[in-house]
């Protein structure tokens, strides 16, 4: 005897209908693939590691939109940056390089660290852009203009359903990527990236983001230690990867360092997987049937989250592809010992 | 008919693809009138809508003594309310026979005595017979087909609205780390659809 799959299936199978019903255009539109997509790959990559803009970045995902205001100066060999979060607390982050100073204002509480994140808008993950078209076929779809600039439209097409269509809109002259859709597998936008007014170019004034960062007097300071480690270090091991992911990071840290935590913050490891485009975290902690009450799984925009219990230890897979791949990173991951 | 040597166990199978919505039109008819009709399929019946409950909420798992009180007080409550003066339609153009999937059905409910309230019954029913012939439909048409059964119907899954800050917690660490996001962002304003009870 089966167990009832319940309405799940149906639920999914009417949404579907109903994307397609609307036409949205999709990853079935485009035109046939461009041989050679590396260059323009690269010149995105380029873009975002050199170019000074400022402007208002929104985001939005599973129905809900924050905005953000970016002041970027990039001089050469250095980079500098205020991003302000419009909505919600008010916080602010001043970076230079990989120095990080998060800022609450209303509760006095600051947090410096370094960062080095696999990928920040408006840049690609750090891996080669050879990589990327491994797993996705680069297509061109047209010019439009986003946040009054002229753009090329590209899109990436996953080569199998292990990850999401992505759609960007590449600043013609600079190729600065301006927007970024996450698309579902009827085209859907699950999740966007966009800059609604920006200014490319200007000289750079980082002095004021340097006095920031050091003018930490009254306020509650925060220093999170991540430490490097390594999945078979902590008695884990991926026996057969998920086709297309690679391993960039793994760190040993506290989940939330921000200080919302009474007490001493939840340690976990976290291992980060790039498919050159899209990255999936895996977390591993003591299991707590306190903190963990019931295995789940979750999605919100483009991310999906699966949560269960594996004997004496908690599994959390998040990343930006879908659910069935988080599935497949969960269940290829073994305890050694 | 049903074939008399069909197996239980394959009678089972056929009430489990009815709730899963799998089944053609005449299939869907001979599984309803088999938990019509025998009080073992009944039972089964009710013990399959039971677990799916069950794997929706902790809260519905409750005895079956519950509803009947639940039952019993609603009979109550109805025989108090006042009776609604309405124009009288001729019978045979009863809105309700216009709306319901199997008007013989329909009609053999209201005949049954134990059953309080058969419009509200057959509302029911058309519901889930709307939902079924809807993921019929879909599923061919779309081209879609595999992708469709690929989604999270190994899970049990049931969409339920649900807020996990625990969740936000990870989702925060994970953008941080692999996408550059700021700590915390907007935490406060998401909800999930949560997939529960694997």
């Amino acid at each position: 005897m089966r167990a009832p799959a319940l309405l799940g299936r149906s639920v999914m199978g009417m949404a579907l209908a109903l994307c397609l019903a609307v036409g949205v255009p999709g990853a079935g539109a485009a035109q046939p693939g461009i041989a050679d997509g590396e260059p323009w790959l690269q010149r995105i990559q380029h873009a975002a590691a050199s170019t000074s803009y400022q402007g208002t970045l929104a985001f939005n995902a599973g129905g809900s939109v924050t905005s953000t205001r970016v002041l970027h100066y990039c001089d050469g060999r250095q980079t500098y940056e205020r991003l302000e979060l419009l909505d919600g607390e008010s916080r602010l982050q001043y970076r230079h390089n990989d120095q990080v100073l998060t800022l609450w204002p209303a509760s006095k509480r600051a947090m410096l660290e370094h960062r080095d994140p696999v990928a920040q808008f408006p840049a690609l993950p750090v891996a080669s852009s050879a990589r990327v078209l491994e797993n996705y076929e680069l297509h061109k779809l047209g010019q439009e203009r986003v946040a009054g600039q002229d753009a090329d439209v590209l899109l990436l097409k996953p080569r199998d359903r292990l990850r999401f269509a992505q759609r960007l809109w590449a600043h013609r002259e600079t190729g600065m990527m301006l927007r970024n859709d996450v698309l579902g597998p009827a085209g859907e936008v699950l999740e966007s990236a966009t800059f609604v007014d920006l200014r490319i170019g200007g000289k750079p004034h980082p002095e004021p983001i340097l006095k920031a960062m050091k003018q930490l007097d009254g306020l509650q300071v925060l220093r999170p230690v991540s430490e490097r480690t390594q999945l078979d270090a902590e008695g884990w091991v991926i026996a057969k990867p998920v086709p297309g992911f690679q391993l960039v990071s793994c760190t040993r840290r506290p989940l939330d360092a921000s200080g919302s935590d009474k007490g001493a913050p939840l340690q976990v490891v976290q291992s980060v997987f790039s498919d050159g485009l899209a990255q999936v975290s895996v977390f591993i902690e003591r299991y707590d049937p306190q903190r963990h009450p019931k295995a789940m799984a979750t999605s919100m925009g483009s991310s999906n989250t699966v949560m269960l219990r594996r004997g004496d230890w908690w599994l959390t897979v998040v990343g930006e592809v879908p659910l069935a791949t988080a599935q497949q990173f969960e269940s290829l991951l073994e305890r050694k010992r | 008919m049903l074939n008399r040597s069909e197996s239980s166990e394959a009678r089972r199978q056929q009430l489990s693809s009815l709730m899963d919505g799998e089944l053609p039109d005449d299939a869907a008819g001979q599984a309803c009138a088999l938990w019509s009709q025998d009080v073992a399929k009944r039972q089964d019946w009710h013990a399959y809508h039971l677990i799916g409950d069950v794997l929706r909420s902790d809260d519905l798992a409750t005895r079956p003594a519950r509803d009947e009180a639940f039952l019993q007080a609603l009979r109550l409550r109805l025989a108090d309310e006042a009776v609604p003066l309405a124009p009288a339609v001729p019978p045979a153009a009863r809105p309700g026979d216009g709306l319901t999937a199997q008007p013989a059905r329909a009609g053999r409910a209201r005949a049954r005595s134990w059953l309080v309230a058969p419009a509200a019954v057959a509302a029911g029913f058309v519901a889930v017979a709307g939902v079924m012939v809807a993921t019929r439909v879909s599923a061919p048409a779309s081209g879609h087909a595999e992708m469709a059964l690929a989604t999270p119907a190994a899970m049990a899954a049931s969409a339920v609205l649900v807020r996990d800050p625990q969740l936000d917690r990870y989702l925060s660490a994970h953008r941080v780390l692999a996408n550059g996001a700021m700590p915390g962002a907007a935490a406060e304003h998401r909800v999930h659809i949560v997939f529960e009870g694997r």
